[in-house]
């Protein structure tokens, strides 16, 4: 392999596919990625075995191959490297000569020989509006569980039929659904499949603001997304997804609309005192006011006070304060509505004429 | 008040259910535990009578070499859930003795009876009408140690076994103590022991007079706590509610393994045990822990934590296959896998309420 690339064209990619490595692998060829020429490009893929991403970019190819080179290693080098041309040349054995100016390295490499293959996943693909569907994740993902033992819920369900595309992500204890009306063509009846979180994160970042569309398609192992040069193929998760509109409310009839700043701001320096471990506060709803309350027993308490659109009878609830605040961080508009029933069922929380998308945030109570 | 307590410990308990309950087992050397297969079995004695060690078998033997040393003994499958009834029982006798119960194990409790008795004489008495009830209603002989302290009783229910009555009046103690090997104090293992011997402490007559400082210098905390005990000190109390603070299952394979299916069964069948014994006590966990004892006896252990409780047999078996899977050594062969939760929390005070 002899080829010569410019510093920023490969940074670029770098960047890309820097957030496929895993940074603690068991598998030494895992943590590095495979360099391959083809034709006048570059090809450059990143893999954790579940995920994997391919980046490609233009090169001054002399002599083709291939090797196997440290993400880590080759990231610190590149971005601290004068904007120049950057010299790959391989060396004995797996090594690779790196030079640009007047720097010089020699870097280790592994055999590409071991380098797990990609997937392959031709087959036919529905294209996707890129912005539409990075605002949904950027919506949606923090509601993703944070704890591995929830296999499917490790992920977000997507949802893609002619007329809408669906993200649903859930833990267990709130659920996001986040819906956008839009053309897709391509598609006959309907798409459902469950991404895992990592495959999200990529994939916005993949639909960067330059880029307006995303091919999508997936076969019966696993879901590909292809931006340009870029492909991202991910490994489905499986397993089955609880059934989401179960548990959406549909008879909450308490309606209590409030400024999203308003409560935000009451519910962070009540959650002060609240438990740490349960973050709990509590809501005295009463007409037209919130009373939030929280107690922790080592610190002491706190009670906010604010106006709010209520009408029905009072009420009193709990809620994890933490489980409000990433809703009303994301929810995008002035006003929010709280549909609520009781204190023991799911309350129902919708930012208040957010055009374009639709969004459902379902919460269950604390007990109080 | 004088303090009175006792230890129970039953005898050969596995070993004298199994005799009491096939009248051809009577005064043969009963074997409970791993099937010996001929000697070629693996697992070990979990409990023999006292005629089979009279072979030199004791419990923890590998089942092998018990097969070597007694052929034709009677080898019998333990059957937990029996012995656990029997258990109950006898601790409902106790507890017609005295509240103060502190189960220590499937066979042994103490029992604090300063309320119950005055003096020395009182005490033997109520401990050979314990043991005669015990005989009467459960055809089964326990011995009894007696003391001021729960240190010395236990050493002294040991001292003549089976079928043994010792109290060791508090005057005593100190003779008592002093020409016993170090290894007879709780909490004295083999590790310690070596170090003890490495310093030319054989009994704890020698212990004790050794400087509390020094010890305390070489062997930290324990150090003190043992000087304390070689002198007879010993103020724990009997706790009555000993608060479980896991949950454990684990099983040891006949033939190493590194089949995955067959790991991943036996993890769904630990789970659902698990989660039924959690479901018993309305108990959850916060930490899920996948424990593989490869088959040259290293043992790994990984967990991963929960803000949740964990409770349910489908969670508990999805995380210890995620735990296999990420830090099984797939080349080596397993010889025992186990799963526990912890720390039990009752799942009244997990105040999030859940969707699904």
């Amino acid at each position: 392999m002899d080829l010569t690339i410019r510093k920023e064209d490969l940074l670029r990619e770098l960047q890309y596919v820097q957030g496929v490595v895993e940074r603690k692998t068991t598998v030494p060829i895992l943590s590095n990625l495979l360099f391959e020429t083809a034709g006048n490009s570059l090809v450059i893929t990143a893999t954790d075995l579940d995920v994997t991403l391919r980046c490609g970019c233009r090169a001054n190819i002399k002599v083709s191959g291939a090797a196997t080179l440290s993400a880590r290693k080759l990231f610190d080098i590149v971005r601290l490297l004068p904007d120049s041309e950057i010299h790959f040349k391989a060396a004995t054995s797996d090594w690779i000569n790196l030079t640009c100016e007047r720097s010089r390295f020699k870097v280790a490499g592994l055999s590409k020989e071991n380098f797990p293959d990609v997937p392959s996943v031709e087959g036919k693909t529905v294209t996707l509006p890129a912005g539409p569907l990075r605002y949904m994740i950027t919506r949606s993902i923090y509601a993703i569980t944070q704890e591995e033992s929830r296999y499917t819920l490790n992920g977000a369900l997507l949802i893609v039929n002619p007329g809408t595309i669906t993200l649903v992500t859930t833990d267990g204890h709130r659920l996001v659904l986040i819906s956008h009306n839009c053309e897709i063509s391509g598609i006959e009846g309907e798409t459902r499949v469950l991404v895992p979180k990592k495959t999200l994160v990529e994939l916005s970042k993949l639909a960067a603001d330059d880029v307006l569309t995303i091919e999508f398609g997936n076969t019966e192992n696993h879901l590909f997304f292809k931006v340009g040069e870029r492909l991202l193929v991910s490994r489905i998760l499986t397993g089955q997804f609880p059934n989401y509109e179960l548990v959406i409310p549909r008879e909450n009839h308490r309606e209590l609309v409030v400024g999203t700043l308003q409560i935000g701001d009451a519910l962070k320096r009540a959650a002060v005192m609240a438990d740490e471990q349960s973050r709990a506060v509590r809501f005295n709803i009463t007409e037209n006011q919130i009373e939030i309350s929280a107690a922790s027993s080592d610190f002491g308490e706190a009670k906010e006070t604010l106006a709010a659109k209520y009408s029905s009878e009072p009420m009193d609830i709990g809620f994890n304060a933490q489980y409000l605040l990433d809703f009303l961080q994301h929810a995008d508009s002035e006003e929010v509505v709280f549909s609520l029933r009781d204190k023991e069922t799911q309350g129902l929380l919708k930012p208040k004429g957010l055009e374009d998308y639709d969004v459902y945030y379902v919460v269950m109570p604390m007990k109080i | 008040m004088k303090r009175f307590i006792f230890h129970v410990d039953m005898d050969a308990f596995y070993a004298s259910i199994e005799q009491r309950e096939n009248l051809r087992y009577r005064g043969r050397p009963v074997i409970v535990g791993a099937d010996p297969k001929r000697g070629q079995g693996r697992g070990v004695v979990a409990a023999c009578s006292y005629e089979a060690r009279r072979f030199g078998i004791r419990s923890a033997l590998p089942i092998s070499q018990a097969y070597r040393l007694c052929p034709h003994g009677v080898y019998v499958l333990p059957d937990m859930d029996r012995y656990s009834q029997v258990s109950r029982q006898i601790r409902g006798i106790f507890h017609t003795v005295t509240t103060q119960v502190e189960p220590l194990s499937i066979d042994e409790a103490f029992l604090d009876v300063s309320g119950q008795v005055g003096d020395s004489k009182g005490a033997l008495e109520l401990a050979g009408q314990l043991k005669g009830r015990i005989l009467q209603e459960q055809r089964l002989t326990a011995s009894i140690g007696i003391a001021s302290s729960k240190f010395v009783a236990k050493i002294a229910s040991d001292l003549e076994k089976p079928d043994g009555l010792v109290m060791v009046e508090p005057e005593n103690v100190q003779a008592f103590l002093d020409p016993l090997p170090i290894s007879r104090i709780w909490g004295v293992g083999p590790k310690t022991e070596e170090r003890l011997k490495g310093i030319g402490v054989k009994t704890i007559e020698q212990l004790r007079n050794l400087e509390a400082d020094l010890l305390q210098k070489r062997f930290g905390k324990m150090g003190g706590h043992l000087w304390q005990l070689a002198n007879g000190i010993d103020n724990r109390s009997v706790v009555t509610e000993r608060k479980a603070t896991s949950l454990s299952q684990e099983r040891t394979f006949f033939e190493d393994t590194n089949d995955e299916e067959q790991l991943t069964q036996v993890i769904q069948k630990l789970s659902t045990r698990i989660a039924e014994r959690l479901a018993k006590h309305g108990q959850g966990g916060r930490t899920v822990t996948l424990k593989l004892r490869y088959s040259d006896f290293t043992t790994l252990t990984r967990q991963i934590s929960f803000r949740h409780l964990v409770c349910g047999s489908q969670e508990i078996q999805e995380v210890a296959v995620r735990l296999l899977d990420r830090h099984w050594d797939r080349r080596r062969k397993v010889r025992l896998i186990g799963i526990s939760v912890s720390p039990l929390e009752s799942l009244t005070t997990d105040r999030q309420l859940r969707l699904f």
